[in-house]
């Protein structure tokens, strides 16, 4: 067992003078009294009197004459200068730093009457030495870092490229991560109402790498629409603040709301936490909706100010991942990061549909339509949507709140994906609800302010058909997507594969 | 007042050791960077401990362990030199532990306000919020010493999550599961916890956690700590691992305390205990390991959460990996029977092989026993379990069951499940009997159904912790235990407070046999001399119930699983016998039965033997009981003096009950010093004015005639044929003796059939044996004589008892028995020689004690002084003072008493290797005592 030096072994002046040998340069000065050593050398650096070795310990002196021990070795010894009969004292002293590790002995000036004028040149020398010791690391570490900065040139340009390419081919993968769906019958208290000023936190399940979106059920969103809210996410390792967003509370739906963040997370894997408040003290504040009962207390929803769990229950959350460094494709209900709202430039901007948006999908008119296998299917692995036609009349297929505000155009690729299918019909209609996008179908009326039709176009076996539906106006409000499919002749419907792919949208702004 | 950092831009977080008033520097937590060849990647970690953020000074010490490349020094020297907070030493090198010893040594007397220290390798990093975020934890955790890290990888990444309550059972046993890149409080480091320096080739962090448990110190793991560790591919660590073998053996064997079996033990209960105990009439759930010790009780609530938190994160959580239905009366009932932890011990070990195990009661007055039933093939429940118990991984199947129609068959008398019976015999009362309102089967039901409808089944259900698991599940830690103890299962029995020697009589069987006798004799001593007792029966699970008895036994237990009372593959001078890896040695489960003793005493128990070399590896004092050596069929000395020979050298002491048999054993091998002759004394308790009562009603009621008694089997050892020959030739002889012929009738092919119809031919009845000490008294009082003309024997404990009622012995001189009768002074020896001569000496002694009244009253005169000079607590002293010596600070009582005054003959030699003085005669000279071989 190491014997641990207590403060009667080595007083506490000592360790204050030791200290100071730690942190300066130091001129170390062997058989040669102080009256000899002219004080402006004594100013000009620390000298300090060897005068031997007692119990492992050096023992010095300073310019006062005062004594004390030193465990350490001197940080960095300029030189020791020493009387040349006091061979046995250096030698002492060049031990002493050798049993210390030093791997070089301190340079070893002589100092006699007369000769002090050659001392202190020597020590000139060497203290020029040091300097150009450290202007060549000084240059070395300059082309290291030009190499490093080129580095990441050559990096940042690949991967620039490599995110254009993602982004033209609606690439991104926007992957459901984690969900925990809202309780079917929870005691549901007014979470964010039952917590404090600093509102609810939430860690989440997944690591940080790569998320894109976290997303909140909302059961009710109150009657007001002007409360301010913000959310964050916070990564706990090193208690980074990752994204930030300022919202009112009618931003927000029922349903899920996606908190987008500016660009999915990279770097090293760490733990977030969602954090959730409500900026003023109000009374009327969303209904969170929670999911099953939670037997982890770490993962219970938890009050922002004291960590203490409000619920024994998780928020009914969703966590979005995608490319780690990537921006997410936004989709509604989705509620950009602070951050990308401020980064935002004018111009158009051309947004995929991210293909887990795509498997919202549904059918709309299922009062019309009906089979006994799904009409409408979301096809992951193709990026696409099936949309099987009805042999009369037309089926519909909805993405809800998939189309961002502003939007100028919505298109989407059409095609059968089977060799013994009859043409089939195909449209898209941007639309706030199915009225009214049935009516754009059936040509029974022009397209509003924000509606957008792109027409049918038939598509036979081995065809791509180009959809497009621009808006007349823009708006700034979240709409549906609505797209259909018809047979071009009535009857026949079998192995009619028609497949819609490619959803993006030109915003503006 | 912190300095802060304007004059440095770009770093706008440190803050800087400050120079006081007394010019000294300043720091509540010293970050330790040791560097040796990581002469780059410093400057990461040092960059790292520079960007801390904390509203208190830090002190980064780096310590340059003799590192040879240059660049170490440029850059340990320019950080101290650009910043007042860095301190860069070089030392010769010595190895990582010495660079983080030497500067531990420098922070603590460096900064008398240092309240930690955070060791950061040179090739590590940790987060800017770590050292804040860190101390704040340790200082509002109640017992925390040390904080550690999950295990975050970069390089080759991998995430672990070490987020659970700290466990020292998962710590010593598992793995090294704190990183050296902890937060350690100064009381720690205060307390001389330092890193091993002679450790140079890993695990030195393990070894230092051991350390501060040793110390009684706790660590505890903050989920988001910010430690970043570099992996790559090839490191110290891995080195570690490719000689963590050795490098464990050298922990194993530094911290012997930590890796036993009792410190284990002790830690499963508080940590992660064993058993969870439903008791029908309470909402609250016992957690135990060892149930007669103070433990945790859960709400049925806070349970039922835990084991839903167990689900989904298993190596964080866990509940109890054996649950038992049972109400805390009747396990009070059979806690006062002293089978509580037996019974524990055995339905955890049926739970492995069956899916329930019922226990029931019966009430027995005369004895206590344990019977296992199986059930099914025709045999059925026969009545309503007052206990049930099953493994968790049952209780899990049955909660995952769509249906509960399988378990639901446990209220009948035929369950679908697999079932063992454990019917518990003793002296239970009517209430002890009695069922609860809600009996062990309806709150068994009830459990599951509190389980399968929580709502936290319909919770989550899937893992929320990210980190991958590397920890084992939680619930199965008994296993750890099981592996590190190679036993299985570990008896549940904790020491007790103020550490008692415990003390394990082991018995083939527990009937009333004399090896019994002087066993209870023993442990009559041994409770009295303030151990711990325990009885161990690997035999037939029958404790016979003997007053003198009560209160003796801390615990009684049975092994209760058809273990072999002799045999073996092996052979040792015409001996089968069993070693430590035969199957038949059952290791493990022996092993785990006597886990928690101090010392075992083995009364001839011939299979026990295989094991006892690993239990006294484990420190355990391993005592040999030898009493006799039989005789083969054809003459040949056999039995467990031999077996003695064979397993010589685990004994760390051979008691003898006579001094023939020490002199026999000294002579084929065993050394004397490790032989202690214990003097037999009559096998059960009387008073003298009891002896005095009864020896006076002898003369009452006589008839004239000579009354003549034998106490025994009727079997060849004892000689029956020689007593039958002699009773019809004294008849013949027309010598009128009065015969009482006592003992089991053991069918007899030599004979020529049953000895009890054969004695009816002589108008002489045998009678069934005696147990109870007060008949046997009335019996040994009423006789003149007690004939043994055996072919064989040890020093029988009857010659004892008889010669204290004033029973004159008339023996044959074999075994020891010429060590217990001075002929024609205290007895009669009837010389050891063949039938004819020993019928012969038999005829003749009877007719002289019938024909001359004054040598009988002699004899019986003498019989009862000597015997009056006979107690088992003078007889043991020798074995208490060598307790005494092994064990100086547990068997406090022992210390008062001053070693006798007899001393030896024949050897110098006294065992233990103690001073004459301090320890025990072998030969305890007596004038009246010779050797008869």
């Amino acid at each position: 067992m190491t014997v641990v030096a207590t403060q009667d072994t080595f007083p506490v002046h000592n360790a204050a003078r030791e200290m100071l040998l730690l942190k300066e340069l130091t001129l170390i000065v062997v058989g040669v009294s102080r009256q000899e050593i002219p004080g402006s050398l004594q100013e000009a650096v620390k000298t300090v009197w060897f005068e031997g070795v007692e119990d492992g310990y050096a023992l010095f002196s300073d310019e006062s004459a005062g004594r004390f021990q030193v465990a350490e070795a001197p940080l960095l010894p300029l030189a020791v200068i020493m009387d040349p009969a006091a061979t046995e004292a250096k030698d002492e002293l060049l031990k002493w730093l050798q049993q210390r590790g030093a791997v070089q002995s301190p340079p070893i000036i002589g100092w006699g009457r007369g000769g002090e004028v050659e001392a202190v040149s020597s020590m000139v020398g060497l203290v020029a030495d040091h300097v150009k010791s450290g202007a060549r690391r000084l240059v070395l570490s300059s082309k290291e870092l030009k190499t490093l900065r080129s580095l990441n040139d050559d990096l940042q340009n690949r991967f620039a490229a490599l995110e254009a390419f993602l982004n033209r081919h609606g690439l991104q993968p926007l992957d459901l991560l984690f969900s925990n769906e809202p309780a079917e019958n929870p005691l549901n208290p007014n979470v964010l109402a039952s917590a404090s000023i600093d509102g609810v936190s939430q860690i989440l399940p997944v690591p940080s790498s790569g998320v894109s979106g976290v997303a909140v059920h909302v059961e009710q969103t109150g009657s007001r629409s002007d409360i301010k809210l913000r959310a964050q996410l916070m990564t706990l390792e090193d208690q980074r603040i990752v994204d930030t967003w300022h919202f009112s509370s009618g931003d927000l739906s029922t349903g899920w709301n996606i908190f987008g963040l500016s660009r999915s997370t990279a770097g090293l894997r760490r733990t977030l936490e969602f954090r959730l408040q409500v900026e003023e003290t109000e009374d009327e504040v969303p209904l969170l909706s929670v999911g099953g009962l939670q037997p982890v207390e770490m993962f219970q929803v938890r009050d922002a100010s004291n960590d203490l769990p409000v619920l024994k229950n998780s928020l009914a959350l969703q966590v979005w991942g995608g490319i780690p460094g990537v921006s997410m494709p936004p989709h509604a209900n989705y509620i950009p990061a602070q951050s990308q709202q401020v980064n935002q430039d004018e111009g158009f901007r051309d947004m995929p549909i991210a293909p887990g948006i795509l498997e919202h999908a549904s059918l709309a008119n299922s009062d019309e339509v009906s089979f006994d296998f799904e009409a409408i299917m979301p096809l992951p692995t193709e990026r696409a949507i099936g949309c099987h036609p009805p042999a009369e009349g037309m089926t519909i297929g909805q993405l809800p709140a998939a189309c961002p505000p502003q939007v100028i155009r919505m298109s989407a690729k059409a095609f059968i994906d089977n060799s013994r299918a009859a043409d089939i019909d195909f449209a898209i209609v941007v639309a706030k609800d199915l009225g009214a996008a049935k009516a754009l179908f059936k040509g029974e009326r022009e397209q509003a302010v924000g509606e957008a039709f792109s027409g049918w176009k038939t598509v036979s076996f081995g065809e791509t058909a180009h959809l497009s539906a621009f808006a007349g106006e823009r708006i700034g409000v979240w709409q549906n997507v609505y797209f259909a499919t018809r047979m071009s002749e009535a009857g026949g419907n079998d192995f009619a594969w028609a497949k819609f792919a490619n959803f993006r949208a030109v915003v503006s702004g | 007042m912190l300095q802060h950092t304007g004059s440095r831009p770009g770093l706008p977080n440190v803050r800087y050791a400050r120079f006081g008033g007394t010019g000294m520097p300043s720091a509540t937590v010293a970050i330790v960077i040791p560097v040796y060849k990581h002469s780059v990647l410093l400057t990461e970690a040092i960059d790292a401990a520079l960007a801390q953020q904390a509203p208190f000074n830090i002190a980064v010490v780096i310590v340059d362990d003799g590192c040879p490349f240059p660049e170490t020094g440029q850059t340990g020297r320019a950080y101290a030199l650009a910043y007042d907070n860095v301190y860069y030493l070089r030392k010769a090198n010595g190895g990582l532990s010495s660079a983080r010893n030497h500067g531990i040594d420098f922070a603590l007397r460096s900064f008398s306000e240092l309240e930690a220290i955070y060791f950061l390798d040179a090739d590590n990093r940790i987060t800017p919020s770590a050292i804040r975020t860190l101390l704040e934890f340790m200082q509002s955790s109640d017992g925390v010493d040390w904080v550690y890290p999950n295990i975050d990888k970069f390089g080759i990444e991998w995430n672990g999550n070490y987020t659970a309550e700290y466990s020292r059972l998962l710590h010593v046993t598992f793995d090294n599961i704190c990183e050296a890149g902890s937060l350690v409080s100064r009381s720690l480091l205060d307390a001389g916890v330092r890193f091993d320096e002679s450790m140079k080739s890993g695990f030195e962090d393990w070894d230092f956690w051991l350390q501060a448990i040793s110390h009684g110190f706790k660590g505890a793991n903050y989920p988001f700590f910010g430690f970043e560790y570099r992996q790559r591919a090839e490191s110290m660590l891995r080195d570690s691992n490719r000689t963590r073998d050795s490098i464990l053996g050298y922990i194993k064997d530094k911290h012997k305390k930590l890796f036993s079996t009792e410190t284990l033990l002790g830690w499963e209960h508080e940590e992660a205990p064993r058993f969870v105990a439903f008791g029908a009439d309470t909402y609250l759930v016992d957690l135990f390991t060892d149930p007669a010790v103070a433990h945790n009780k859960r709400s049925i609530e806070e349970f039922v959460k835990t084991f839903w938190a167990a689900q989904a994160e298993p190596e964080t959580y866990g509940v109890p990996p054996f649950w038992l239905w049972m109400s805390p009366a009747h396990r009070d009932a059979l806690k006062s029977c002293g089978l509580l932890h037996n019974v524990l011990w055995l339905t955890e070990r049926l739970s492995a092989t069956h899916h329930f195990v019922a226990i029931r009661f019966e009430s027995d007055k005369d004895r206590l026993a344990i019977e296992v039933n199986e059930l099914g093939e025709g045999k059925e429940l026969a009545k309503k379990p007052l206990g049930w118990m099953c493994s968790l991984d049952i209780m899990k199947q049955c909660v995952e069951d769509k249906s509960d129609d399988w378990i639901r068959t446990l209220r009948g008398a035929n369950p679908a499940p697999k079932i063992a019976e454990v019917v518990v015999r003793g002296p239970f009362s009517a209430e002890d009997i009695q069922g609860t309102a809600l009996s062990a089967t309806n709150s068994l039901l009830a459990t599951l159904g509190a389980l399968r409808e929580s709502g936290y089944r319909h919770g989550p259900g899937k893992r929320w912790i990210w980190r991958s698991a590397y920890f084992p599940n939680r619930s199965k830690y008994f296993e750890l235990l099981r592996h590190s103890a190679g036993a299985s299962p570990v008896m549940p029995r904790l020491a007790r407070e103020g550490a008692p020697l415990r003390v394990g009589l082991l018995l083939p069987i527990a009937t009333f046999g004399g090896v019994e006798k002087v066993a209870y004799a023993a442990a009559r001593v041994l409770k009295k001399a303030g151990c711990e007792v325990h009885l161990y029966v690997f035999g037939k699970p029958v404790y016979n119930h003997i007053a003198d008895n009560d209160g003796v036994f801390e615990t009684i237990n049975f092994l209760a699983d058809d273990y072999p009372l002799w045999g073996g593959p092996n052979m040792f001078s015409g001996h089968d016998l069993l070693m430590g890896h035969d199957e038949n040695a059952r290791a493990e489960e022996v092993l785990g039965f006597l886990s928690g003793l101090d010392v075992v005493i083995n009364n001839q128990l011939a299979p026990a033997n295989a094991i006892f070399g690993e239990l006294r590896r484990r420190g355990v004092k391993v005592v040999n009981y030898v009493h006799v050596l039989d005789s083969s069929e054809l003459g040949r000395p056999a039995g467990h003096p031999y077996l003695t020979l064979a397993y010589e050298h685990i004994y760390d002491s051979v008691l003898t009950c006579s001094r023939d048999m020490a002199e026999w054993l000294h002579g084929m091998g065993v050394p004397v010093a490790k032989l202690l002759h214990i003097p037999n004394a009559a096998g059960y308790p009387m008073t003298p004015e009891d002896v005095k009562r009864l020896s006076d009603t002898r003369q009452q009621d006589r008839d004239g005639r000579l009354r003549a008694v034998f106490l025994g089997r009727l079997d060849r050892q004892k000689g029956i044929e020689r007593i039958f020959a002699a009773a019809r030739a004294l008849k013949r002889k027309a010598v009128d003796i009065d015969w009482r012929i006592v003992g089991s009738d053991v069918m007899d092919d030599g004979a020529g059939g049953s000895w009890k119809e054969r004695f009816a031919e002589l108008g002489i009845r045998v009678d069934p044996p005696i147990y109870d000490s007060r008949r046997l008294s009335r019996l040994l009082a009423w006789a003149d004589a007690f004939v043994l003309p055996s072919r064989w024997e040890g020093a029988p404990l009857t010659i004892i008892e008889a010669q204290r009622l004033g029973c004159v012995p008339v023996a044959a001189d074999v075994g020891a028995v010429g060590e217990l009768i001075e002929n024609k002074v205290d007895g009669l020896l009837l010389r050891s020689s063949d039938d004819g001569v020993v019928t012969h000496d038999l005829i003749t002694a009877l007719e002289t004690l019938a024909k001359s009244e004054r040598l009988l009253r002699s004899l019986s005169a003498n019989a009862a002084q000597r015997s009056a000079e006979r107690s088992w607590d003078k007889s043991l002293q020798p074995f208490l003072r060598q307790l005494h010596n092994w064990f100086p600070d547990r068997l406090q009582s022992i210390r008062r008493t001053k070693a006798p005054v007899a001393h030896i003959s024949g050897s110098p030699e006294t065992p233990g290797g103690g001073a004459k003085a301090e320890g025990a005669p072998l030969f305890q000279q007596r004038g009246r005592q010779t050797s008869v071989r």
